[in-house]
C-alpha cells in the first residue's frame, strides 16, 4: 500500500472508530480532521511513517479503551 | 485436536438504553443498535485462543436469529473464527423462541458438524436467562462446566463417565450398590 492510500485508510478507521468515542464523539471527529488537517502539508517519508505509527497506536488505544468501557459496564451490571 | 461449536447471540448494544414499548408487550428493537452479546464474545475469544494454542482445528460460530443476525456472525468471523453458520428465524417465530429451542438446535448441530466442544456465552445480556449452555449439554448428555473463567487443557483422557448410567433393572441397580459399598 502507499503511503497515502495508509493515511487515508488510518482517517477511516480513525473516523469509524470515533463514532463510539465516550462523552462527544463529534469532538473527537473534529480534533482527529484537524489533526489531519495540520499534518497535510508533511512531504518527508520518514516524518510521514512516524505519524502514520502514531494513529495505528492510537487506533490500538480506542479499540482497548472500548473493551475496556465494556468489560466495567459488564462488571457494573453482573458482579456488583 | 478438536472441533470447537461456539454459539453467538445478537442482542441489543449493551450502551443503548432500553426503552420499553407503549403497549408493554417487549422493548424497542427497531432502528436500535444491535451487536454480539458481550459474554458470547468472551466465548469467541476463548474458542480463537484455543485454536491459537492448536488444541482445536476448526471453530464454527452459530447464530440463531433474523437476517441481521448475519452481521453478529461477521464480527465472530472478523474476530477469527473459520466458518458461520445461521439458522434463520424471524418475526413471530424468533418473539416466541425459547432458550429449550435454541439448545436443541444447538445440539443438533452439534453432532451434525461433529463437534468436540461447545462454548456458550454464560448469558445473554437481553433475557439474562443463562439456560441454553447448560440445556445444551444436557440435550447431548455431554458433561458441562458452568461460569468458566477460564479454559485450560490439562489431561489428556478424561474419566469414563461412572454417575447416571442406564441400567436394565433393580437387581442390577442392588448389585452395583453392593459392589460399591453402599448398601
Amino acid at each position: 500500500m502507499s503511503q497515502r492510500s495508509r493515511v487515508i485508510q488510518l482517517y477511516k478507521t480513525l473516523q469509524y472508530l470515533g463514532r463510539e468515542y465516550p462523552v462527544s464523539p463529534e469532538k473527537f471527529r473534529v480534533t482527529c480532521k484537524k489533526t489531519f488537517k495540520n499534518n497535510s502539508k508533511e512531504t518527508s517519508p520518514e516524518k510521514i511513517a512516524e505519524m502514520i505509527a502514531k494513529g495505528e497506536y492510537v487506533v490500538k488505544e480506542i479499540e482497548s479503551l472500548y473493551a475496556l468501557k465494556k468489560y466495567r459496564a459488564m462488571l457494573k451490571r453482573y458482579y456488583d | 485436536m478438536s472441533r470447537v461449536l461456539v454459539g453467538v447471540k445478537r442482542v441489543i448494544d449493551y450502551a443503548v438504553k432500553i426503552r420499553v414499548k407503549p403497549d408493554k408487550t417487549g422493548v424497542v428493537t427497531e432502528g436500535v443498535k444491535h451487536s454480539m452479546n458481550p459474554f458470547d464474545e468472551i466465548a469467541v475469544e476463548e474458542a480463537v485462543k484455543m485454536k491459537e494454542k492448536k488444541i482445536a482445528s476448526e471453530v464454527i460460530a452459530l447464530s440463531i436469529g433474523p437476517a441481521q443476525s448475519q452481521e453478529t456472525l461477521r464480527t465472530a468471523l472478523a474476530m477469527g473464527v473459520d466458518r458461520g453458520i445461521h439458522i434463520e428465524i424471524s418475526g413471530k417465530d424468533y418473539e416466541l423462541l425459547q432458550p429449550l429451542h435454541i439448545s436443541k438446535m444447538f445440539a443438533k448441530i452439534a453432532q451434525d458438524e461433529k463437534v468436540d466442544l461447545v462454548i456458550l456465552g454464560k448469558q445473554a445480556i437481553d433475557d439474562d436467562s443463562n439456560q441454553t449452555a447448560q440445556m445444551t449439554a444436557a440435550a447431548l448428555d455431554w458433561p458441562q462446566a458452568v461460569f468458566a473463567s477460564a479454559v485450560e487443557k490439562t489431561v489428556e483422557d478424561p474419566p469414563v463417565r461412572q454417575a447416571g448410567a442406564i441400567l436394565p433393572d433393580v437387581d442390577a441397580l442392588v448389585q452395583k450398590l453392593k459392589e460399591a459399598g453402599h448398601v
